[in-house]
């Protein structure tokens, strides 16, 4: 598995709006949350599923370390992405969201359903579209302590 | 709603036929239904066509290929379950007495379409990072083993039942003996799975006609009842959702059962959507044919076989037959109105008065899935 990166200066984020770098490398995903309905969403909604309006809705911080909730080792993918890779979910319990996202700086063996991840930054493992396409950012989940 | 009923059923062998058109499948499908409800074209009033990639006016062309033209012909996209849903348009046209005789064919030709995994389509998030549908199913299936202490072995002894079915059923290919060893050791997709966890490639069409009650009593003919068809999508659902349960299966099924006026208590077998082996166990539990965390003991006391006491997929399933995507839930129809007919020879099952078809397929961010159809057919 790749080395942990913090080389965010060097790309951009594959999609807008979803989190926040700083110049050291750290950052945080960026989520709404609707005070009325207490539910917090990742991505960002125009609206509350429940209450059907945006009026209540306020952009949030996701807390940067979770639970794991489950994995796997993906062998056979997409043509445009280079295999073998990690992805899983991440419960980040104080915020009552579930992430999707790849898991970095560890090996399959290291990993256990239940233990405590966190946030990080790094080079996506999908092809870039183009050899100009520097949107290569994405976030993941490296287990705490790494 | 009136009653209706299925009155014919054809389906090509599903197998892989780069070279074929899918209107050439769809033709052989629909000439075989035609056939067992010994009817013609003539009679037919509506096509509902179920397929996802076929592109533009495929009804149409396999009319034409046919040499028949004129219907009211309508192409239905709904992933795993274009097939199911091209069904269920049929029924409800019958039931709501808009039509005394509607066809639904169901096909998809998905050689040579896909290099690598089939992932969700374009701007969806997950996939954008890494996530494939065998990777959704792996994620649930370590989760189900972590909840219920399924094993490696479980899950292959799913495929090992279903290859084997599908050796009695000359409308599939991938018909085997095979061990659980031989699972365990092909090649991993995506960790648990293995490649025998996962449905092949193919390519097939399948047809059924469906009519009122008039037209049994004019025809005679040997009708099975199509008791209900229920059809929901995928539900947002922020937070923590049980990754072990499906929602969409079990919503369908609730209306199945209500409109059928039965419950999974009732159901004496079902085509059941394994498109992967974990999704076999998801989804029986789903419907509450097993309770949840009973698959571990279902599948290890052979409930789930054909002389077992809840037979799932006698006709060998997705990974015994393949899963051209729009012909699946037709072709499950097909396998059941056989069954209940007396007709299924090798793989027949004792008892099968009312028996269950279930698709349920695509991926979509932030939902349990896109589409999901549960019908209910029983002896009429």
């Amino acid at each position: 598995m790749e080395r942990l990166e913090h080389k965010s200066e060097e790309a951009l984020p594959f999609r807008q709006g979803l989190f926040e770098t700083t110049p050291d490398g750290s950052g945080w995903l960026t989520a709404n949350r609707c005070e009325r309905c207490q539910i917090t969403y990742f991505p960002k909604r125009d609206f509350c599923i429940k209450c059907l309006t945006g009026d209540h809705l306020k952009e949030v911080k996701l807390s940067r370390k979770g639970l794991l909730h489950t994995f796997t080792v993906v062998h056979r993918a997409t043509p445009d992405f280079a295999t073998p890779y990690i992805v899983g979910y991440v419960d980040l319990e104080q915020d009552g969201v579930r992430i999707f996202a790849p898991l970095t700086d560890c090996e399959p063996d290291d990993l256990k359903i239940g233990m405590e991840m966190e946030l990080v930054f790094g080079p996506s493992h999908k092809k870039p579209d183009s050899p100009e396409d520097k949107s290569r950012l994405i976030y993941k989940f490296k287990p705490v302590g790494r | 709603m009136r009653k209706a009923y299925v009155l014919g059923v054809g389906m090509t062998r599903f197998e892989r036929r780069p070279e074929t058109p899918m209107e050439v499948m769809g033709v052989a499908a629909l000439k075989e239904a035609l056939a067992d409800a010994d009817i013609t074209v003539r009679q037919i009033e509506a096509v509902y066509c179920g397929h996802s990639w076929q592109g533009a006016g495929a009804g149409q062309r396999i009319m034409a290929a046919y040499g028949f033209s004129g219907l009211p012909v309508t192409n239905i996209e709904n992933i795993c379950a274009s097939g199911s849903t091209a069904f269920r348009e049929a029924y409800y046209n019958v039931a709501t007495e808009r039509a005394e005789i509607c066809m639904a064919i169901g096909v998809e030709k998905m050689s040579g379409k896909f290099r690598g995994a089939i992932a969700p389509e374009g701007e969806d998030l997950e996939a954008a990072l890494g996530m494939t549908f065998p990777g959704i199913y792996a994620l649930r299936a370590r989760r189900y083993m972590h909840e219920y202490g399924l094993t490696s072995e479980d899950l292959a002894k799913i495929s090992v039942i279903n290859h084997r079915n599908a050796l009695n059923n000359e409308k599939a290919m991938f018909g085997a003996e095979i061990t659980i060893q031989d699972v365990l050791k092909s090649p991993t997709i995506c960790s648990p799975l293995h490649r025998y966890d996962c449905n092949p490639v193919s390519d097939g069409a399948a047809a059924a006609i469906v009519v009122s009650e008039d037209v049994v009593k004019r025809l005679g003919g040997r009708p099975v009842e199509i008791a209900s068809s229920a059809l929901t999508s995928g539900q947002f659902e922020p937070g923590f959702i049980d990754m072990t349960f499906e929602d969409m299966t079990h919503r369908a099924a609730l209306t199945a059962y209500g409109a059928a006026g039965c419950g999974p208590e009732d159901v004496d077998f079902a085509e059941v959507h394994d498109c992967f082996t974990i999704a076999e166990v998801l989804r029986v539990e789903g419907l509450g044919l097993v309770e949840p965390g009973g698959m571990v003991r279902a599948i290890r006391d052979g409930d789930i076989e054909i002389k077992g006491k809840k037979p799932i997929n006698p006709s060998g399933g997705l990974l015994g037959k393949g899963h051209p995507l729009g012909a699946t839930g037709v072709a499950q129809v097909y396998e059941i109105t056989r069954q209940i007919r007396g007709e299924a020879g090798p793989r027949q099952i004792s008892k099968a008065r009312v028996g269950l078809a279930h698709c349920r397929g695509g991926m979509v961010t932030g939902t349990e899935g896109a589409a999901c159809v549960v019908t209910i057919l029983r002896a009429s």
